[in-house]
């Protein structure tokens, strides 16, 4: 054991029983067992509630823009390949305003673990319909139904070509915490959908309507049933969907340019 | 003996007209002269007119052109305004027996114009009572001469050659360095050569007049994307991500290539410059390169580099707007953008280069100044600058020290606050910290205290007085008369042009040029006399000088074209003359 801290003086700023508690217990507690020295761990996040988990984690943290955490996390895992580099941030900041820059990860699949915080609605700006909300549901503040359809989180990061997707829930801490640890174990673009009830805005999916709607995969599906898989809705599937090794991003511009990435030179 | 030609070679899009344009660049050169060489084309991959404007003994553009090869019709009736009244034409038998109405690439409005001035003509009647020297090559048989060995449609690709092998023949340079200049062009010259001896062939009996040697000296001839892209790499830069934009890419293309450099396509240019953030950040040396409307999107970006101290070059070439614009050609209508870009009070520096020169030795400049104050530094320059081609001395180019990341990482603080403002730099990755783009304190956590926030705002606007201090001798140059009955400002590409306009008129005025235009350096004692603003749009060097000092009258080139010595003696003189604005609007 090498005993590293992780902890912040800040004052946690979410909702009493709000999801992100458990994210962020079973992100720390992985980072403890895995053992990352905070200084070569960056966690960079978008903007929103859960967004703010930079501030409650000790590490070498970046917090960017709205929707921008991807790109920013990309420049520093191509400019330095020795960090751990974690990508965190709501389903509307992954997954609406920053939607292309999710795709081209998957499509780069630079090593980078992006965590969804996914209540399916805009936290911070007190809300709003969020990218995975069901339509024709009205929540507590929004003036109508939601006229959108929903995303499906994981059949978009299949389609871009993550190689790691994974689904969890917020309050199942340790299952959390041991596929936190698997994600920072894979090499590649890896992602978890981690369903994070809102408890001020989402009056739907509270942790009741998902604790009775939620199952573990016993196993990875195999080619034929994926896909299914990754629909189902009214049982929602928890654990890893699909896992595969692929030649990252940076393998493949190193191997173009026949040299090793420089990285940061010294540092 | 001063030589002093201005020449243009005109032909569709994918013609080879670039080729022919470097080959006599390249000569020009060999014999011993200054050159420039000026590329305008269309939006377009194939087929619409283009033409390339070379000017030989000074580095800006000159009108009337003294000769034009036309290599088809359209390129007759383009410049048939622009040529000087005795002019060399050398073209194709064929386009004499031509009409603007049977040109189908050519633009509604040129052929409204012709029709309007010389009627529905072919060029032969248009031409009878003009004074040019027409030298008509029957260039079809010539290519069949060529088609020997091959096909006719692989010999029609040397017709550029043709032409412009017999245009320099004629503009008194001799075969051998004609020669020496295709060989130095194309990697296999093979049928190039045969179509020089072709051209030259049929016109060696016509009337011309041997140029003398130059001054010869060992110069680089390059683009200006070219030489922006030489200064990163010499620069010391590390990383580079962009969006395909023209006039942008030709520069980033030339750094992927040179395979030294991380260099990265990005999906938009939002995240192309959200990864060079990241990547300077970690500790690199990092750019991305843009034109306007991708400047557009990296304006958020902009803003949180201030915000989060970030240290970044963008380089911003500027096109024809707003929107889309005419995106192939020129303008400067970008600045006000660059120096109000980012949401909030966010200090940064805009350097404006007016030369391929300056645009080097800017570049080194630009990485020296994000880096030192951790702020962005904005390169403006621009499509004219940026296909221009021109030579450039060998030892132009400045190699940086790497960034500094000595300071102790225990208890660090990203944003601590200093005497000048500017927290020691430690990269990501060497220091827990949290570099942040809400109002932090110094350890970078998120604060809404109304001390924290002023004492942050204040830290950061210091740096850019730091930089304006530093800077203050450097923000601008100033040429002509110190005593002068009237001062010009400018900024970024008309440089050239208002050089040698002044040089002409042999009247006292005083040429102050702008290289950084945020922070705005103080020009009060620079001002005597009336002040002349003169700029590729439509008055925004006006505006801010009006804010910081005093104008009383602008030169506006709004067309799209770059700026003409010509038209900018007639500005000075007009605005003598008490007029207060003048659109200077040659250049077709
Ligand atoms: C460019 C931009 N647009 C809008 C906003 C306002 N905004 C802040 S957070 C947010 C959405 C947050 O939703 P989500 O990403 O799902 O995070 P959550 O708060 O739910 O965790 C929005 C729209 C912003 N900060 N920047
Ligand atoms: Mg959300």
């Amino acid at each position: 054991m090498k005993g590293f801290d992780y902890k912040t003086d800040a004052w946690i700023q979410w909702c009493p029983g709000c999801g992100n508690y458990g994210i962020l217990t079973a992100l720390r507690n992985a980072i403890a067992e895995v053992e990352i020295d905070p200084k070569k761990l960056v966690i960079v996040s978008g903007i929103g509630c859960s967004s703010r988990i930079v501030y409650y984690i000790r590490g070498s943290n970046v917090h960017t823009i709205h929707g921008r955490a991807i790109p920013v996390a990309s420049g520093i895992k191509l400019a330095n390949p020795d960090l751990m580099v974690i990508v965190a941030g709501g389903d509307g900041d992954l997954l609406g305003i920053g939607a292309g820059h999710f795709v081209a990860l998957g499509r780069r699949n630079i090593d980078l673990k992006v965590l969804i915080h996914d209540n399916a609605v805009y936290g911070l700006t007190k809300g709003q319909a969020g990218p995975t909300l069901p339509s024709a549901v009205k929540l507590r503040a929004m003036n109508y139904p939601n006229s959108h359809e929903a995303l499906n989180p994981l059949l978009l990061a299949f389609a871009s070509g993550y190689t790691f997707i994974a689904r969890a829930f917020a309050y199942h801490v340790k299952p959390l915490k041991d596929l936190i640890k698997e994600v920072l174990m894979h090499r590649g673009s890896a992602v978890i959908d981690i369903l994070q009830p809102c408890v001020t805005y989402n009056d739907l999916m509270t942790r009741d309507w998902f604790e009775k709607r939620i199952y573990y995969l016993d196993s990875l599906p195999n080619e034929s049933e994926l896909l299914q898989k990754m629909k189902e809705v009214d049982r929602i599937p928890l654990g890893v969907f699909y896992k595969i090794e692929k030649e990252t991003f940076d393998q493949k511009i190193n191997s173009i340019m026949g040299r090793k990435n420089k990285g940061v030179r010294n540092v | 003996m001063k030589v002093d030609l201005s020449l243009a070679i005109g032909g569709f899009q994918g013609g080879g007209i670039e080729s022919a344009g470097q080959i006599a660049l390249r000569a020009f050169v060999l014999k011993g002269y200054e050159v420039f060489g000026s590329r305008e084309f269309h939006s377009n991959i194939i087929g619409a007119h283009s033409y390339y404007h070379i000017r030989v003994g000074g580095k800006a553009l000159r009108l009337p052109l003294d000769a034009l090869i036309a290599l088809d019709a359209e390129s007759i009736f383009t410049h048939l305004q622009s040529l000087s009244k005795e002019a060399l034409l050398i073209c194709d038998q064929y386009s004499l027996t031509t009409k603007a109405s049977e040109i189908p690439s050519m633009s509604k409005a040129l052929k409204r114009r012709i029709e309007q001035n010389y009627g529905d003509l072919s060029l032969n009647k248009i031409l009878t009572d003009q004074e040019l020297k027409i030298v008509a090559l029957p260039m079809r048989d010539l290519l069949k001469e060529l088609s020997h060995e091959r096909s006719m449609i692989s010999v029609s690709k040397a017709l550029n050659v043709m032409g412009i092998s017999a245009g320099l023949y004629l503009l008194g340079l001799n075969k051998e360095t004609i020669k020496k200049a295709i060989e130095g062009q194309f990697s296999n010259p093979g049928i190039n050569l045969k179509a020089m001896e072709i051209a030259i062939e049929k016109v060696k009996d016509l009337e011309r007049k041997e140029l003398p040697d130059g001054k010869k000296e060992d110069k680089l001839i390059l683009s200006g994307n070219e030489a922006v892209a030489m200064a990163k790499i010499s620069s010391g830069l590390d990383f580079l991500s962009f969006y395909p934009i023209t006039p942008a890419t030709d520069e980033t293309l030339f750094i992927e290539k040179s395979g030294k450099i991380i260099t990265v396509q990005a999906e938009d240019e939002i995240s192309a410059i959200g990864m060079a953030l990241g990547a300077s950040l970690a500790g690199l040396r990092a750019s991305t390169s843009t034109s306007g409307p991708g400047f557009s999107l990296m304006n958020e970006m902009v803003s949180f580099a201030v915000q989060a101290e970030i240290p970044i070059v963008i380089t911003l070439w500027m096109r024809s707007s707003p929107s889309t614009g005419i995106a192939t050609r020129t303008s400067q209508q970008d600045l006000l953008h660059a120096i109000f870009s980012g949401h909030g009070d966010t200090p940064k520096v805009v350097i404006a280069s007016g030369d391929h020169s300056e645009a080097i030795e800017d570049t080194a400049r630009a990485f020296e100044l994000a880096e030192k104050f951790q702020i962005p530094v904005i390169h403006l320059l621009d499509k004219f600058i940026a296909s221009a081609i021109t030579t450039v001395d060998k030892n132009a180019f400045r190699t940086l020290p790497k960034r500094d990341f000595s300071e102790n990482s225990d208890g660090y603080l990203r944003y601590k606050i200093t005497e000048d403002g500017i927290s020691p730099f430690l990269p990501i990755g060497r220091a827990t910290m949290i570099v942040s783009s809400l109002e932090h304190d110094e350890y970078g956590s998120a604060t809404e205290d109304p001390v924290d926030r002023e004492k942050m705002i204040l830290k950061r606007i210091k740096k850019l007085e730091k930089a304006s201090e530093v800077l203050s001798e450097e923000s601008y140059s100033v040429y002509g008369d110190h005593e002068p009955e009237i001062t010009i400002v400018s900024f970024g590409s008309t440089k050239n042009a208002i050089m040698e306009a002044i040089e002409e008129l042999k009247i006292p005025i005083k040429f102050v040029q702008l290289r950084i235009l945020s922070p705005f350096p103080d020009l009060s004692k620079e001002l005597v006399g009336k002040v002349l603003v003169i700029e590729s749009n439509a008055g925004q060097l006006s505006f801010l000088l009006k804010v910081h000092c005093r104008v009383d009258g602008t030169a506006k080139k709004l067309n799209a074209r770059p700026i003409y010595v010509d038209e900018v003696v007639k500005a000075i003189k007009a605005f003598m003359n008490g007029e207060k604005e003048v659109i200077m609007s040659e250049g077709v």
